[in-house]
């Protein structure tokens, strides 16, 4: 196995353990399980930032390209919004519960996929790649923060009080978890306009048509329509609580489809085919 | 009279529906139903007739036809989702223009409502001076009396109020620009051999998909193809030059084209899409007469190369097409996009049988049952699609205009201050209230305040 595979398959194990950490802290209410949660993601982060570091020699370009690349670079934008977020406001660190199945289902499927980096197809080979890509990522870290900070306010504003020593005892109250939570979604919801426009651009300059009401467009669109819905709940109708904290999971459901929905739509632009995989077929 | 103000009502209940967020809710919740729809039903555009032709086959023809006639395979183009989201943007417009009027009005819900954030008593400040220490620096502060008290009410987040009405424009742009691009669209196919020119206009379209409603169809320019030149790695095209030669008004000049960096003439974009081998050929009939002399488009790729037939006279000549003669027959080709060493390999079919197979290097020629076959150059042609949008400058000002202004929403929240100025014993009590979105501590704003009383004079006490 390759460095850049131990360092992959170091990072899904710490981000599993990470996961039942902070699972079994919240269910035993014991606060300390769950603080082991958070360094278990710092350590599977590092381990996560080597496989992408080696990843970046080895194919000799930004990780940015494969489906698996996108996963794996996707994924280290999630962990680090939450990580952020967790060591800024300590007490919100339980948030993890949000964030971590969804990087654990997203490195899951990566392993499921080619991950030999072939040659870059022309497609590829323009700057707004990186523009739309990097938007992209940061687009889902905020949402995906916003939608564990969500868990957390329907958890710490449960029938019951918390226990003092669980976790969510020193979760902040619903008004402070507010204001974080409306901040990330404004910061997913700026760069979330930024992918959509960068996606525009690069796709008239590619494809000939700046929208084609594509499944992966459309679904990105329905998203940023969804976390306005949220800002718009928030400061025009005074949603607060537990019925904005549903919004911004709910929201995520959107994130989930644009990711990886497209693997089940019947055709999309955003299949790029052909890296390697059809020797002989010279299509660009 | 009774008509009149059945009317007046009618017009004000619309202007009522039209302007409530309601109704944004409505169509937002609508159009989300009609993306899921989308991703559940194929979209003709996005997949083709000739494949949606499969999924009409797998539904019972009752179902089929009701979708067609709802246009559910064509969402997004179909009359009624041009309705829906022309009603949207009147409702964001209509919404926009509300909201600024209404601006003007200031919160009364605090005062009273909630205990004051912080208290101060001035002495031996008078009520009168207080208030006009605090309105020297809030000019723009509103002041109303009630029952003996001055009430001040001051406001921030103009700019942001501006970012969001500029944003919410930026989303009707958007519309228009989108209107503007379907009136204006120009979609065809051209192909080009490498040494081949052409001018614009009907005939130089392999296909035409769509044609401007508004604006000529057709633009004075000359554009020909000089070379192409491909790059390989590891058996796939890693990149793909275009050398293009444009003649129009402003002169003759070279250009490059590739995937991702279109030619761009005139408002047209031609953008690579593939290419294939093209093999000038010369058919000589028993007779005598050539009926057949030109450039023959080899489309389909196999892997023994590019391959493609022709009907001359009572036979059919299939050509394929090889870039290296030197790889024997049998084996397939590589990098068929780079033209080493080309060859052709012809086949003769006559009544579905096989004449003769000869591999002609460029220049040579073969005889079959009298036809004369030649083979000549072999060239590489390329598919061009060829894009023309004036809508485009509009959307991409509507970009920045959404972006700028929901990042100058968000820098500059709306944060409001009120004070109420009342007499107290030998000086005034001054009592604040504060809110922020961002928090429900005092804000910026709040601080400021409080900072010009503690500077306003006489002896304050807590």
């Amino acid at each position: 196995m390759s460095l850049e595979g131990m360092l992959f398959w170091v990072a899904v194990v710490g981000y599993a353990l990470a996961m039942l950490s902070i699972t079994a802290g919240l269910v035993f209410k014991r606060g300390s399980v769950a603080d082991a949660s958070f360094w278990l993601t710092v350590t599977a982060y590092a381990a996560h930032t080597g496989s992408i570091i080696t990843r970046w020699i080895s194919s000799g370009r930004l990780p940015f390209v494969q489906d698996y690349e996108n996963l794996l670079s996707g994924t280290w934008a999630i962990v680090l919004v939450y990580l952020i977020v967790a060591v800024v406001w300590k007490h919100l660190r339980p948030a993890a519960i949000g964030v971590l199945p969804f990087v654990l289902l997203s490195m899951g499927w990566a392993v499921t996929l080619p991950s030999e980096p072939g040659p870059v197809t022309p497609p590829y080979r323009s700057i707004w790649l990186a523009v739309h890509v990097l938007f992209a990522w940061a687009t889902y870290a905020g949402y995906t923060s916003a939608a564990g900070l969500g868990i957390l306010s329907l958890l710490k504003s449960g029938r019951r009080p918390a226990k003092e020593g669980s976790p969510i005892a020193k979760v902040p109250d619903a008004s402070r978890l507010d204001e974080i939570t409306f901040r990330l979604v404004a910061f997913g919801f700026i760069v979330n306009a930024l992918m959509i426009a960068s996606g525009a651009i690069w796709a008239y300059e590619l494809w000939g048509s700046y929208w084609r009401w594509d499944p992966v467009e459309t679904w990105s669109l329905l998203t940023w329509v969804a976390y306005g819905f949220y800002l718009h709940a928030s400061l025009t109708l005074g949603w607060r609580g537990r019925r904005l904290a549903w919004v911004a999971v709910l929201a995520l459901f959107g994130v989930m489809m644009a990711f990886w929905g497209v693997q089940f739509a019947p055709t999309s632009y955003h299949l790029f085919r052909s890296i390697g995989e059809v020797p002989g077929v010279d299509r660009f | 009279m009774a008509l009149v103000l059945r009317d007046y009502r009618v017009m004000r209940r619309l202007w009522q529906l039209l302007v409530s967020v309601r109704l944004a809710a409505v169509l937002l919740a609508v159009m989300a139903g009609l993306l899921v729809l989308s991703f559940l039903v194929p979209q003709t555009p996005i997949m083709g007739e000739e494949s949606m032709l499969t999924f009409w086959a797998s539904l019972p023809s009752w179902l089929a036809a009701v979708l067609r006639l709802l246009q559910i395979d064509r969402i997004f183009t179909s009359w009624w989702f041009f309705a829906m989201m022309a009603l949207l943007a009147l409702n964001l417009i209509a919404c926009t223009v509300q909201r600024i009027g209404r601006r003007r009005a200031v919160s009364r819900r605090q005062v009273g409502a909630v205990p004051p954030s912080a208290v101060r008593y001035l002495v031996p400040l008078s009520p009168a001076d207080a208030t006009a220490g605090l309105l020297e620096s809030e000019r723009s502060a509103r002041r109303t009396q009630r029952d003996g008290a001055t009430i001040l009410r001051i406001r921030r987040g103009d700019a942001g109020f501006i970012g969001s009405v500029v944003m919410h424009l930026g989303l009707v742009l958007v519309m228009v620009g989108g209107i503007i691009s379907g009136l204006t669209t120009f979609r065809g196919e051209m192909v080009l051999t490498e040494g081949q020119s052409v001018t614009d206009g009907q005939d130089a379209y392999l296909t035409i998909g769509a044609l401007p409603r508004i604006g000529p169809a057709f633009g004075d320019f000359t554009v020909g193809l000089s070379e192409m030149d491909m790059t390989y790695e590891a058996g796939t095209v890693t990149d793909a030059v275009a050398t293009m030669q444009v003649q129009d008004s402003a002169g003759s000049r070279e250009e490059l084209a590739r995937v991702n960096y279109p030619l761009k003439v005139q408002g047209r974009s031609f953008l690579l899409q593939e290419s294939g081998h093209s093999v000038q050929l010369s058919v000589m009939s028993p007779e005598g007469d050539i009926p057949f002399d030109s450039f023959l488009t080899l489309k389909t790729q196999t892997e023994r190369g590019y391959s493609d037939s022709v009907a001359v006279g009572d036979v059919v000549i299939r050509l394929t097409s090889r870039p290296d003669a030197s790889v024997p027959l049998d084996r397939p080709v590589a990098d068929a996009l780079t033209l080493v060493d080309p060859c052709v390999v012809v086949e003769v079919y006559k009544d579905a049988a096989l004449l003769g197979t000869a591999v002609l290097r460029p220049g040579q020629g073969e005889q079959f049952a009298g036809y004369t076959v030649v083979a000549g150059d072999v060239r590489l042609w390329t598919r061009f699609l060829v894009r023309g949008d004036r809508g485009l400058p509009v959307v991409y000002l509507a970009f920045v205009l959404a972006i700028v202004g929901t990042v100058v929403r968000f820098l500059d929240p709306d944060r409001y201050c009120t004070v109420v100025v009342e007499p107290h014993a030998d000086g005034a009590m001054l009592s604040l209230w504060g809110r922020s979105r961002y928090s429900q501590l005092p804000g910026r704003e709040h601080r400021a305040v409080l900072e010009r009383i503690s500077g306003m004079g006489g002896k304050e006490t807590a």
